[in-house]
C-alpha cells in the first residue's frame, strides 16, 4: 500500500467515524435553532396554536422590554461571577492538592461529589441550609454573633445572586478542578526534572513547564465553561425562580419563565436568539484571540499520514 | 498550611452531604425549629414516606433507564469521534472539533420550545429515548474532548505497526487502540451518565407523563411543589438521589480522573 492510498483512505475513514457525532449534534442542536429563528418572526403564544408571520416585531418589541435589558446585564454578571471565577478557583484548587499529601487518593475521588449529584440535590441542600429562620448557615453565623438578624440569603436582592453563585461555583468548581487535575497529570514527569537539574525554583517551573502544558486545557475551558455559566438555567429556577423580584433573571430564566409561564413561545425564542447571537460573538472572538490552542493537529499524525 | 486549606475545601464541598444525611434522620418538625448540631430524636419516618409513599422507586428507575440510553449512545459516537478528531488526518477536523464544542454555546432554555415541536413530530416527546438523545448530544462534544489526553499519548507506532503488516485502520482501532484506551471509555461512560443523572430542563420539558418522570423531576415536583417545604421528605429524598452516585464513584471512582489523563495517575 501506498503512502498516498493511506492517507486518503485515513481521511476517509477519520471522516466517516466523526459523522454520527456531527449528524446527532445537527439533528437536536442545530434543526432545532432553525426551526427557532421561523418561530421568533411569528406570534405563536403556545405549541401547536395559531400564528402569522409578523417579521421582527418580537425583536423590536425585545429592544424596548426593559425586564430583558435587565437580563442581559444579569447574565453578564452571572457569566463574569461564574465562568471566570470558577475557572481559576478550579485551577488553583489542583495546583494546591497536585502535590502528593495524606489522603490525596480520597480527596481526588470525593471532591467531585458537589459536580455528580442531580441539581436538584443541589438545591434542596442550599435552600434548606441558606434558610432564614432555622437553616444551619444562619443558626452557625448568628451562634458566633456575626450577625444580629438572620442573612435573608436567598430572599435578599443584594445577597441572592451572590449565594447563587456560591451554590452553582459548588456545583462545577469540582468537576474543572477534576480535569486540571487530569491535565497536570499529563504533563512528562522528564521536563520537571530537567528543570530542577538546571535549579529551576518552583515559579519558574510553573511559568516554564506547568502553565505551558495547561494552556490548552485552560482555553478549552475558558471558552466551555463560560458557555455553561450563561446557560446555567436547573439552579436558578429551583432555588429563586429568577427572584426575589427580578433579581436573579438571567435571559435563560426569562426566556424560560416568558415561554411557559408568559405563554408567548415566540417572543421567548426571539430573546433566547439575541442572547445566542450574543454568545457566538463572544465564542468568535475567543477562539481567533487563541486560536493556536484550539488546533488538535498533533504532528506525529500529520507525518504518519503524508 | 496547605493542608488545612485543603481540608477547609473539602469541608465546604461535603459537609452539606453529611449534614443532610443527618437531617434525613430527624422529624421534619424537629428541623423547621431550629437546625441545631445534635438531633433531639432520631426516626425513620421521612425515609418510609419516600420509599412508600411517593413515586421514588419508580424515578429511579426511570433515571437509571434514560441514564443508560445516554451512555450505551455516547460511547460509541465518543470513542469514534476522538479516534477521528485526534489520530486520523482529514481536511477540516479542526473545524469539526469546534463544532462540535459549539454546542455548548446554545441555550438550552432556547432549544426546549423547537426541541419539543420536532420530537413532536418524532414521537419522542414523552419518551425516555428523546430525553438521552438530547443528554447525548450534550455528552458527546466535550467528552470527546475528554478522550484527547488519552488518545495523544498512544505511541502512534501503534497504526504504524499495524499499517505495516496490512492491518486495516479500522481493525487497529477495534482490536489494538480501544483495549489501551479501556479506563477512558470508563471515564467517558462515568461523564455521560452523570450528565443524564443531573438532569433537569430537558426531563422536565419533554416527559409528560407522571410515571415517566425522572428522580429530580419527580422529587422537586413534590417537594418545591408544596406552599410548605416538608424539609424531612426532602432530605431523604436528596439521600435517595445522591445515594446511587455516591455508590457509582465507590467502585468505580478512581477511574474517572485516571481515565481522562494520559494514564498518569496510578
Amino acid at each position: 500500500m501506498t503512502k498516498q492510498d493511506f492517507r486518503s483512505r485515513d481521511a476517509k475513514l477519520g471522516f466517516l467515524l466523526v459523522l454520527p457525532a456531527v449528524i446527532l449534534v445537527i439533528l437536536v442542536v442545530i434543526l432545532p435553532i432553525i426551526s427557532g429563528i421561523q418561530i421568533s418572526f411569528t406570534s405563536q403564544r403556545v405549541v401547536g396554536s395559531e400564528y402569522e408571520f409578523i417579521g421582527l416585531k418580537n425583536y423590536f418589541e425585545l429592544f424596548e422590554d426593559k425586564q430583558f435589558i435587565a437580563s442581559l446585564g444579569k447574565s453578564a454578571i452571572w457569566v463574569l461571577a461564574n465562568g471566570f471565577f470558577q475557572t481559576l478557583a478550579a485551577l488553583l484548587i489542583a495546583l494546591l492538592i497536585n502535590q502528593p499529601f495524606r489522603g490525596q487518593n480520597f480527596v481526588r475521588t470525593w471532591i467531585i461529589l458537589p459536580w455528580a449529584v442531580p441539581a436538584a440535590v443541589t438545591a434542596i441542600l442550599w435552600r434548606w441550609m441558606f434558610d432564614a429562620s432555622s437553616g444551619i448557615v444562619n443558626t452557625t453565623i448568628k451562634g458566633l454573633d456575626l450577625v444580629q438578624k438572620p442573612v435573608l440569603f436567598l430572599a435578599n436582592p443584594d445577597i441572592a445572586g451572590m449565594s447563587l453563585t456560591f451554590v452553582n461555583s459548588w456545583r462545577y468548581i469540582p468537576f474543572l478542578t477534576i480535569i486540571f487535575l487530569a491535565s497536570l497529570a499529563s504533563v512528562p514527569e522528564e521536563e520537571y526534572e530537567a528543570a530542577r537539574v538546571d535549579g529551576a525554583n518552583p515559579w519558574l517551573q510553573f511559568k516554564s513547564i506547568t502553565f505551558p502544558n495547561l494552556l490548552p486545557t485552560l482555553t478549552v475551558l475558558g471558552l466551555v465553561g463560560t458557555l455553561w455559566a450563561s446557560n446555567v438555567f436547573d439552579i436558578i429556577w429551583m432555588m429563586t425562580r429568577g427572584g426575589p423580584g427580578e433579581a436573579t433573571t438571567t435571559v435563560p430564566v426569562l426566556m424560560y419563565d416568558m415561554a411557559f409561564y408568559g405563554y408567548n413561545i415566540s417572543k421567548a425564542t426571539a430573546g433566547a436568539i439575541i442572547f445566542l447571537f450574543v454568545l457566538i460573538i463572544f465564542a468568535f472572538v475567543f477562539i481567533f484571540a487563541n486560536r493556536k490552542q484550539f488546533v488538535v493537529a498533533s504532528e506525529t499524525f500529520q507525518d504518519l499520514s503524508k | 498550611m496547605r493542608l488545612f486549606v485543603i481540608i477547609l475545601i473539602m469541608f465546604i464541598l461535603l459537609a452539606p452531604f453529611l449534614w443532610i444525611l443527618l437531617a434525613s434522620f430527624r422529624p421534619n418538625m424537629e428541623l423547621v425549629r431550629n437546625q441545631s448540631l445534635i438531633p433531639n430524636s432520631l426516626t425513620i419516618e421521612n425515609y418510609v414516606s419516600l420509599f412508600s409513599k411517593s413515586g421514588y422507586w419508580q424515578w429511579i428507575i426511570n433515571s437509571f433507564i434514560v441514564a443508560m440510553y445516554t451512555v450505551l449512545i455516547s460511547i460509541p459516537l465518543i470513542v469514534a469521534g476522538a479516534y477521528s478528531v485526534y489520530r486520523t488526518y482529514f481536511w477540516g477536523r479542526n473545524a469539526l472539533s469546534l463544532f462540535l464544542l459549539s454546542v455548548y454555546i446554545f441555550p438550552t432554555a432556547l432549544l426546549v420550545v423547537p426541541i419539543f415541536r420536532i420530537f413532536n413530530d418524532l414521537q419522542l416527546v414523552d419518551s425516555h429515548l428523546g430525553c438521552a438523545l438530547m443528554n447525548t448530544a450534550f455528552a458527546v462534544p466535550f467528552g470527546i474532548w475528554l478522550l484527547q489526553a488519552f488518545l495523544k499519548s498512544l505511541p502512534p507506532e501503534l497504526e504504524e505497526a499495524a499499517a505495516v503488516d496490512g492491518i486495516g485502520r479500522m481493525r487497529t482501532l477495534m482490536q489494538i487502540i480501544i483495549p489501551q484506551v479501556a479506563p477512558g471509555i470508563i471515564a467517558i461512560a462515568m461523564f455521560a451518565f452523570i450528565v443524564s443523572w443531573t438532569e433537569y430542563l430537558f426531563a422536565m420539558t419533554l416527559l409528560l407523563s407522571n410515571d415517566l418522570h425522572t428522580l429530580p423531576i419527580g422529587l422537586t415536583g413534590i417537594v418545591f411543589g408544596q406552599y410548605r417545604v416538608n424539609w424531612g421528605f426532602a432530605a431523604a429524598g436528596a439521600v435517595g438521589s445522591a445515594i446511587p452516585v455516591f455508590l457509582l464513584f465507590l467502585i468505580v471512582g478512581r477511574w474517572f480522573i485516571r481515565g481522562i489523563s494520559a494514564g498518569a495517575i496510578k
